[in-house]
């Protein structure tokens, strides 16, 4: 510590001898720059207090300032929670990686719960339509085909969904199993976009080059917004294998659309 | 009245609420040269007197420093020609110091316990919530300011020694240039949490 600071110390403990202390008064009242070194030094003395630095006279000295004086223990007071503002922001900063980190996380969160809740919005809407249609088939099977099989009829004929909003390679051909006792196989092809005029359909099955089902009238399906082709083929005239069915529409046979599918017996 | 004060003190007080006026208190702001929203000529002459009081071990030097000011006051709204408001102050200082050196004994002979019922304000923010505010301001500032706070104040014992002579060096400094940035710095922050205050109590 220089002179002049010890004497702004001891001008501020009310220790320096009258005659310069009636000096550094005037000084301080005509200059600016004398109140400000006084309230740096007020500021060293307060941290040298807070870290038990002062000697136990200058620590007595200034416990008695600090009774006498409401501001100064405010000071004090306030140098103590600027340490620990200081304490903890350094804390955060020390590890600049967790900090990165955290931040971003806190932006990929979001972003990861709206993809989260898109995705479950989207395969809740699926099952739904599908559950939908798959009932409306049933009820629909059931009051059109009453009059021609009966309930053992049905109970051996096997319905399959060809879904159109399922992208497949043909690697990952569908997979449709037909139980030895079944009789008939009900093959739904579903069409999308869904046709807009009412015309029948050119069908046929075909397993490697062979053709095993063919038929030119079949006939368009419609339930609510979807719209779909039935094939029914007799369960003996086809065994385990690959198949292919090709479709196009009776008016406009260049326009043909595939749709593989694996069937286990 | 707070708890502990001396009967000469109280005076003070009294006749300061007695005195003081919007209207003085306007002269004296104009007589410093500050507007009434800034403030900052009469914020620095209370501080000057807190210091001439504290250096004379009287107690409550903020009251005493209030006293001077509103004396001040009421001699500028009176018109009473002053050439330096700031050497008036210091004139008015001295007479009241004065007045306090006479009126010690009397304050002496006065039961302690005559204030014990009169209990002091205690509408403070928890420190948690000064801490918060805090950190808010450190935020605030300049990131080199910030920087420079830490690194001065965040090393302990010998290390702080240290630590703050290589800061100096690193930032081209003096250790009293350091001093004084430090001391610039720690001056925006109070501005910074005296307005946080402010708007906290609105």
């Amino acid at each position: 510590m220089n002179t002049d600071q010890q004497q702004l110390r001891d001008y501020l403990l009310g220790r320096l001898p009258e005659d310069l202390a009636t000096e550094l008064d005037t000084r301080l009242f005509t200059s600016d720059e004398l109140n400000r070194e006084l309230q740096n030094e007020q500021d060293s003395l307060i941290e040298d207090f807070v870290y038990s630095r002062l000697t136990s006279v200058d620590d007595a000295a200034f416990q008695a300032q600090c009774a006498r004086s409401p501001m100064l223990q405010e000071k004090v007071r306030s140098f103590r929670i600027f340490l620990s503002a200081l304490e903890r922001q350094s804390d955060s900063e020390s590890s600049p990686l967790i900090l990165h980190y955290r931040q971003f996380l806190s932006l990929l969160s979001p972003a990861l719960a709206l993809l989260l809740c898109l995705a479950s919005f989207l395969y809740t809407r699926e099952l739904r339509r599908n559950a939908i249609l798959n009932s409306q088939l049933l009820a629909s099977s059931r009051a059109h085909g009453s009059n021609a099989s009966s309930d053992e009829e049905r109970r051996s004929t096997v319905i399959a969904f060809l879904s159109a909003n399922v992208p497949r390679g043909p690697s990952s051909a569908p997979e449709i199993r037909v139980p030895v006792t079944s009789r008939l196989l009900e093959l739904q092809v579903e069409l999308q976009p869904s046709p807009s005029e009412e015309t029948d359909w050119d069908v046929e099955v075909l397993h490697n080059t062979e053709v095993i089902w063919k038929s030119a009238h079949v006939p368009l399906h419609r339930i609510g917004p979807e719209a779909f082709l039935s094939l029914l083929i007799d369960t003996e005239s086809i065994r385990t294998g690959s198949y292919v069915i090709r479709y196009s529409p009776h008016s406009d046979q260049g326009a043909a659309q595939f749709r593989s599918f694996h069937l286990v017996k | 009245m707070t708890k502990g004060q001396s009967i000469p003190e109280v005076d003070a007080k009294v006749s300061r609420q007695r005195r003081i006026t919007r209207e003085s208190f306007a002269s004296l702001l104009a007589g410093l040269g500050d507007t009434p929203l800034e403030g900052s000529h009469y914020e620095q002459l209370r501080a000057k007197l807190i210091f001439f009081f504290s250096r004379r071990l009287l107690a409550f030097p903020e009251d005493l420093a209030d006293e001077v000011l509103d004396r001040l006051a009421y001699r500028i709204s009176q018109h009473t020609e002053i050439a330096s408001a700031e050497a008036f102050a210091l004139g008015i200082a001295r007479h009241v110091a004065q007045e306090q050196s006479g009126r010690k004994d009397q304050a002496q002979n006065v039961d302690p316990s005559f204030f014990d019922n009169v209990s002091a304000p205690t509408v403070t923010p928890s420190k948690e919530e000064e801490i918060v505010r805090m950190e808010q301001c450190l935020k605030k500032l300049p990131s080199s300011e910030a920087r420079l706070l830490r690194g001065y104040y965040c090393a302990t014992g010998n290390n702080q020694i240290k630590a703050r002579k290589s800061l100096a060096e690193k930032l081209g400094l003096s250790p009293i240039a350091l001093r004084q940035r430090v001391f610039l710095a720690r001056q925006r922050l109070r501005k910074c949490m005296t307005t946080a205050q402010d708007k906290n109590r609105k």
